[in-house]
């Protein structure tokens, strides 16, 4: 391939990744996706000198006046589009920004259109890093990356060749020298991607090291807002059944400070109710108060919400939460949550110990939570009585109007109870055992939803379960209320993380001991999840967690994870060391993980198919192999059949050049062999002993054309090995 | 320590290299600026990500072309002598003693009174260990010293963004001689003529024949003509005519009034033409420059160093009614019989002249066409 | 392998008188072996003299030395045509060209005419006096000296003449260890004399003819080519070599692989002897006068063309 075939191919990716960037992030309308690609096809096709060049030769055959209007009317085409199709500046423009960049490609004529074709390009993977934080961006940067500095390199190369030939023709200008070898070598193709590889690294680099010192005072990003429900002021009955088929995920946990939990179920609290009006739940301690800072950016919740039971701060759970955009300003956590860290500049809570953010934020965001469990004390699980002060009794005894059969009910069930404690615990159970989960309630709307759960259907899910568990209590003058968050089970034990997706929203009570404070229950029966062990589902793990790793490293990189960066560098010395054998036991454990993964998962992982790729690997390597060895072998046959004894010690010569050269020693061109074996054996005395005899044999055979006996190729090649083997 | 050595390399940077931006380099710098403040701004990642991947791209340029432009030696052929108007070529030698890594995209251009001077010499490619040679030509308007003060190497490798230029202190001199024209028609046939003139037949060492006669005792036998002695069946002996060694004495005077350097120019053409006619001629020559006397000889070298002080004379400011130079001085004392005393003049001089009174002829500038 | 033990006889015995500088005896030996005339350009008393007689005494051969002056005639060189009066016959008395080692010393001392006339003879191994033509002896070499330095009063050499000679070679001053040994040595007045001839003169005609046979492969032939042609290609040299140039090569290629010992020729050989053979037949540049010795001026200039023809492989 020449110069100029590879700098119009490397323009036409560059162009071309520029467009998948745009059509990977956005939703393009189909005609001009479809236009888009078959242009890129065909001229990329074109430019690999495949395929008939009359379709574009016939579409480059327009005129340029035709050109010009068709590029007027693609502008008049971009008003309306701006003024009344997608009234938004951004889709308008990039919708024009791909007629622009089809134009081009097809008018690719002078120096100038290239670079326009450039600019193009660049402003479509701008447009599409401002619209995405998708993954496929990271690779559309890289590919573009690589399309960049192949395209500038050419472009420089085949400029200058272009005006150093012009030169030549001029009269004036005297005879120059070396004109840039024609084709493409191997060695200029693996240095330049040697040069595209430098420049990922650099890149990376600066990525991590330029300060974030941005305040974001134009910060309007977009992206899709997850629709959840269950979590605002007032919750209907049966939102959260909406979205339990909804499997989008909302956010990830991550434990830095244990690997697992010892549980397979996190809940993870969002908001509590007190009030229910028989159909819907609200908040009536709604009013917002904002917590104070402690430390930087870390916000404490006051102590008053806590109950003395619960443990001291060591004990806590510390989570690491990367959420999504959703539509709620809610903070989750595992309950109770001590304290927030994150980039917010106001955190508020409610009365009901729920934390929110004053505003719904638009894109995702991480923070951390450190929550402290409360711990039943003893003293009061065994105690047959306790007294609730006049604040909880006020919110947390309401009823609705409601049939006598439900606290007749109740009072069935706790015949044997004698303690609160035993009463809920009974109440619990009976729910899960009697009850059965499920996700469809029919389509009427029954009058009193509890009473339809308890006495008429008997089937239900958690929202049913949790409201006739505080429903239930309250009747026997027990505080209790409803927790809406999410329960998650998902674990991806390739980053260690869980995913909780829309459909683990979750609703479950909590039970009020005076001083033991608000301790959990789910009457809700635990549903055995189908994880479906394919290969498929394990790949999509891989996936997510590698989506993960670019989230927090690249998208929400900030001035904290440098300052944190930048304090690690700086305690230096012991810490490298740790680190070091910390990571080493990382890669250990990681190793390890793959192992355990791999033998959790091969039972399920189909035999044959795990077979069928082992073993054609091992076919493939082996045929590599052979291939390398076999050119070898077969050289060496060749020079033993004595095929053209010219060519048989050109090449053996050859060899021995080439060996010489990987250990530093050139010849130039203009080098006679003694001359050259002379140097070689000043420059490097052990080759003396093997290299003079071989430019003896070379030279007695190619210029004086004498025979080449099989000894002295067989002593040659021994020379040849034996040097080889020698190290400098 | 290190701060020392950052100066250093500063220091030598500023002195040696120097960087400049192509139309393309400043698309890119501020396609770079926008997106930085794009980035600034929204503080959004992937923006950084490519401001990262720009910035990236500068960096790399600049270390690429450092290393297109490390380690080359280069040479300059510069012959000793020069001539005004005179075309002539000068050869520079490139040679990359690096071993692995090629040179690309080449421009070399010579440093003349602080100036970059471009001779259109590309070199798109010079593979390690490998020395090339390329030329040009080089016209030199006006005589005297012509320094070249060093060699300026240009890259716009690798992506033609910016043009980075190394400068090699290569020092060359060479003295340019005075253009030779040739002499008018008119000019020569009355210097030959005159030449003949005063040539005079006397027995000498030579070739041409100038008398036969008797073999007397003591001739030389290798003189002897056979074939005569045969028809005459006497020894005779072959006369020969002397081969005289014809002598020319050129004057030129430097002594001029205020502004008048074109004129003087003129005469120092004329008399370096004369020069070489004479040279050509095999004369021997004497010349007389201003107050500077360069005694007879022959040859080459003489010829040349004649040459020298004709490029090299200045011309001396003198008013009107100064006392006559050396150079009358030395020209009064008449001439020694065959030799010819040309005075060149920039324009008549009656005074200097008659101050002269050996003078076989006095040349004027406007005879020089 | 060949007749290599002779020539380096030759070799051996013409050091024994000459320390030090095999290089240049190596070179005067190929030029005989070429049919060719060597000319050396040299500052006075380095052995030149030393090195023709040398040279003659070791094949039995007669050598006649030629001091040229400025008054020197042709006939002194040629020969001249007597009258005997008692036989009335013309008799030719021999000049010094007919022997089979001519060293003509300071070529340039003498007028054109006198120089033409010994050029003339060289070429066409033939002598005209009198319209009466004598051939020359066989193995005829001619070893012509030139002052570099003195040019006062010279006639040197125009380039046009010089493609006469088949090599251009210098031997300079011997190096310190060398010359103190020269000094150490029981001095001689004519060093030369003591030599003992090795080789005769039909096996010196045999020898002669023996290289025309050495092999140029055709891979060398194209360097050689090459090398001719970057010369005329070049922007440095008005005049590059000429067809006679090249072949002159060639044989001078042929001889030097004959006296090392081999019948094939490799590039060394060709590339050792470019710059002596060809850089007196290239003309530098017009205008480029140079001061001081252009001899050495133009081995530079060949020998950098040499580093840009590459050696086939």
């Amino acid at each position: 391939m020449n110069l100029e075939r590879a700098f119009e191919l490397s323009s036409v990716l560059l162009a071309a990744s520029g467009f998948a960037g745009l059509t990977l992030t956005t939703d393009l309308p189909l005609l001009l996706a479809i236009l888009g690609f078959v242009t890129l096809t065909v001229r990329l096709a074109q430019s690999c000198g495949v395929g008939s060049n009359r379709l574009s030769n016939q579409v480059l055959q327009f005129s340029p006046t035709l050109w010009n209007s068709l590029m007027v009317m693609a502008f008049v085409a971009f008003v309306v589009d701006l003024l009344w199709v997608s009234q938004d500046l951004l889709p308008a423009g990039i919708h024009f920004l791909i007629i622009l960049m089809v134009n081009k490609l097809f008018n690719l004529r002078e120096r100038k259109d290239f670079l326009q074709l450039y600019a193009i390009s660049f402003v479509a993977v701008l447009a599409s890093a401002t619209l995405t934080t998708d993954l496929w961006f990271g690779l559309v940067f890289v590919a573009y990356l690589f399309a960049a500095i192949w395209t500038l390199l050419l472009y420089h190369l085949t400029k200058e060749s272009h005006e150093a030939r012009l030169a030549m023709t001029s009269p004036s200008s005297p005879v120059n020298a070396s004109p840039f070898p024609g084709p493409i070598t191997a060695r200029f193709f693996w240095t330049t991607n040697g040069i595209v590889v430098g420049a990922f690294c650099l890149t990376i680099a600066i990525f991590f090291v330029i300060p974030r010192i941005g305040a974001g005072f134009f910060k309007k990003t977009r992206g899709e807002v997850i629709r959840t429900s269950g979590f605002s002021e007032k919750v209907d009955l049966g939102v959260i059944g909406a979205i339990k088929e909804d499997p989008s995920i909302v956010m990830r946990v991550e434990f830095p400070d244990q690997e697992t939990l010892d549980t397979d179920r996190l809940y993870l609290r969002g908001a509590a109710y007190d009030l229910y009006t028989g159909r819907s739940w609200v908040n009536s301690l709604a009013y917002r108060r904002s917590l104070g800072q402690t430390a930087e950016g870390t916000f404490s919740m006051p102590n008053v919400s806590r109950g003395r039971g619960a443990g001291t701060q060591s004990t806590g759970l510390l989570q690491e939460i990367l959420i999504e955009a959703l539509d709620t300003s809610v903070l989750f956590g595992v309950p109770l949550v001590d304290s927030v860290v994150g980039d917010f500049p106001v955190v508020q809570t409610d009365g009901m110990g729920g934390i929110s953010l004053p505003y719904f934020p638009s894109t995702r965001f991480q923070y951390r939570a450190h929550s402290i469990p409360n711990h039943l004390l003893e003293e009061e699980r065994l105690a047959t009585s306790l007294n609730y002060p006049d604040s909880i009794r006020k919110h947390f005894l309401q009823l609705p109007t409601m049939s006598t059969r439900v606290t007749e009910l109740t009072r069935q069930i706790i015949r044997q109870a004698k303690t609160p404690h035993q009463i809920a615990v009974a109440i619990k159970q009976h729910l899960r055992t009697n009850y059965r989960y499920s996700l469809d309630v029919g389509t009427s709307v029954p009058v009193s939803p509890v009473e339809d759960f308890l006495f008429l259907r008997k089937t239900g899910y958690c929202e049913h379960y949790a409201t006739a568990m505080v429903m239930m209590l309250r009747t026997v003058g027990i505080p209790a209320r409803l927790v809406t968050g999410f329960l998650a089970g998902e674990w991806n034990d390739f980053g260690n993380y869980y995913t909780v997706r829309q459909r683990d929203a979750h609703a479950w009570v909590e039970v009020y001991f005076p001083r033991s404070g608000w301790i959990t229950f789910d009457p809700t029966p635990s549903v055995a999840a189908l994880v479906s062990n394919h290969l498929w589902t394990a790949f999509g793990r891989v996936m997510d967690s590698i989506r993960l790793k670019w989230d927090r490293l690249v998208i929400q990189y900030s001035f904290a994870d440098q300052l944190a960066v930048a304090r690690g560098i700086r305690e230096g010395g012991d810490s490298a060391r740790t680190q070091l054998s910390s990571l080493l036991s990382i890669a250990l454990r990681w190793a390890g993980t793959w192992r355990t993964w791999f033998a959790d998962h091969a039972p399920v992982l189909d035999w044959r198919l795990l077979g069928w790729m082992v073993g054609s690997s091992a076919i493939a390597g082996v045929i590599a192999m052979v291939w390398r060895l076999r050119k070898r072998w077969m050289g060496r046959h060749l020079l033993e059949q004595g095929l053209t004894t010219q060519v048989a010690i050109i090449q053996l010569y050859g060899r021995m050049l080439h060996l010489l050269a990987s250990r530093g020693l050139h010849k130039n061109p203009s080098d006679t062999p003694l001359e050259f074996s002379r140097f070689a054996t000043r420059e490097w005395s052990h080759s003396g002993q093997y290299v003079q005899p071989l430019t003896h044999l070379y030279c007695r055979v190619r210029f004086g054309k004498v025979p080449l006996s099989p000894e002295d190729l067989a002593q040659a090649n021994r020379l040849l090995a034996s040097l080889r083997a020698v190290r400098r | 320590m290190y701060f020392e050595r950052v100066i250093q390399f500063v220091r030598w940077f500023y002195r040696y290299r120097s960087i400049r931006l192509t139309p393309e380099g400043t698309k890119l710098i501020l396609f770079t600026f926008a997106v930085g403040l794009a980035a600034i701004n929204t503080g959004n990642n992937l923006l950084y990500l490519l401001l990262a991947m720009l910035l990236s791209l500068i960096i790399i340029s600049g270390l690429l072309s450092e290393q297109s432009l490390k380690r080359l030696d280069v040479r300059r052929h510069l012959p000793d002598y020069l001539f005004a108007n005179q075309p002539t070529t000068v050869s520079v030698s490139i040679a990359n003693r690096k071993l692995r890594i090629p040179s690309f995209s080449l421009r070399v251009m010579d440093v003349v009174q602080g100036a970059a001077v471009d001779r259109g010499l590309r070199l798109l490619h010079l593979p390690p260990r490998a020395s090339v040679l390329l030329s040009y030509p080089l016209l030199v308007a006006k005589r005297g010293y012509y320094r070249i003060q060093g060699i300026k190497l240009l890259t716009r490798f690798p992506f033609g963004l910016f043009i980075k230029a190394a400068t090699l202190p290569l020092e060359s001199e060479v003295v340019v001689c005075p253009e030779l024209r040739p002499l008018p028609d008119a000019l020569v046939h009355e210097l030959t003529t005159q030449g003949q003139d005063q040539a005079v037949s006397r027995r000498g060492q030579g070739v041409s024949l100038y008398n036969l006669r008797l073999y007397l005792s003591g001739d030389d036998s290798r003189a002897i003509h056979w074939m005569t002695t045969a028809r005459q069946s006497r020894l005779i002996v072959r006369e020969t005519e002397a081969e005289d060694q014809r002598r020319v004495t050129i004057a030129l005077s430097t002594a001029i009034p205020c502004n008048h350097h074109q004129d003087f120019e003129r005469a120092v053409i004329l008399a370096a033409s004369l020069i070489a006619f004479f040279h050509e001629q095999s004369y021997a020559l004497r010349a007389l420059v201003g107050d500077l006397e360069i005694p007879y000889g022959i040859g080459e070298a003489h010829f040349y160093s004649i040459l020298r002080t004709l490029a090299l004379c200045e011309p001396i400011q003198v008013v009107e009614s100064a006392p006559v130079s050396n150079l009358s001085k030395i020209l009064g004392d008449g001439s020694e019989g065959l030799e010819s005393i040309l005075l060149v003049l920039p324009w008549p001089d009656p005074h200097l002249t008659a101050a002269c009174p050996g003078v076989s002829r006095v040349v004027l500038a406007s005879e020089l066409a | 392998m060949y007749e290599t033990p002779k020539i380096q006889a030759i070799r051996d015995n013409i050091e024994r008188v000459i320390k030090g500088k095999s290089q240049a005896i190596e070179l005067a030996v190929v030029c005989m072996l070429a049919r060719g005339h060597l000319l050396i350009e040299d500052v006075p008393g380095v052995g030149k003299t030393t090195l023709a007689h040398s040279l003659a005494r070791s094949l039995d051969c007669s050598f006649k030395r030629i001091q040229f002056t400025s008054d020197l005639l042709p006939s002194d060189i040629l020969g001249v045509s007597i009258f005997h009066r008692q036989k009335q016959t013309f008799e030719f008395m021999a000049g010094p060209i007919f022997a089979n080692v001519v060293l003509a010393d300071e070529i340039n001392r003498t007028t054109p005419k006198t120089q033409s006339s010994l050029l003339e003879a060289m070429s066409e191994a033939q002598v005209s006096v009198d319209s009466r033509t004598y051939p020359l002896r066989q193995p005829f070499m001619v070893i012509a000296t030139q002052n570099p330095i003195e040019y006062h009063g010279t006639f040197p050499l125009p380039e046009s003449q010089l493609d006469r000679f088949l090599m251009r070679i210098r031997i300079g001053y011997p190096d310190q260890v060398e010359e103190k040994k020269i000094l150490d040595r029981p001095q001689s007045l004519h060093p030369a004399e003591d030599l003992q001839p090795v080789l005769t003169v039909e096996e010196m005609l045999d020898l002669q003819n023996t290289v025309e046979k050495v092999r140029l492969d055709d891979s060398l032939m194209n360097y050689l080519l090459g090398i001719i042609m970057a010369t005329r290609r070049s922007d440095l040299l008005t005049l590059g070599v000429s067809t006679r140039g090249a072949l002159a090569l060639c044989k001078a290629a042929k001889a030097l692989a004959l006296a090392r010992d081999r019948d094939y020729c490799l590039p060394d050989d060709i590339k050792e002897l470019a710059p002596v053979v060809l850089s007196h037949r290239v003309m530098l540049n017009r205008g480029q006068g140079f001061k001081g010795r252009s001899s050495e001026h133009a081995e530079r200039v060949v020998q950098d063309i040499l580093e840009t023809v590459p050696i086939p492989l």
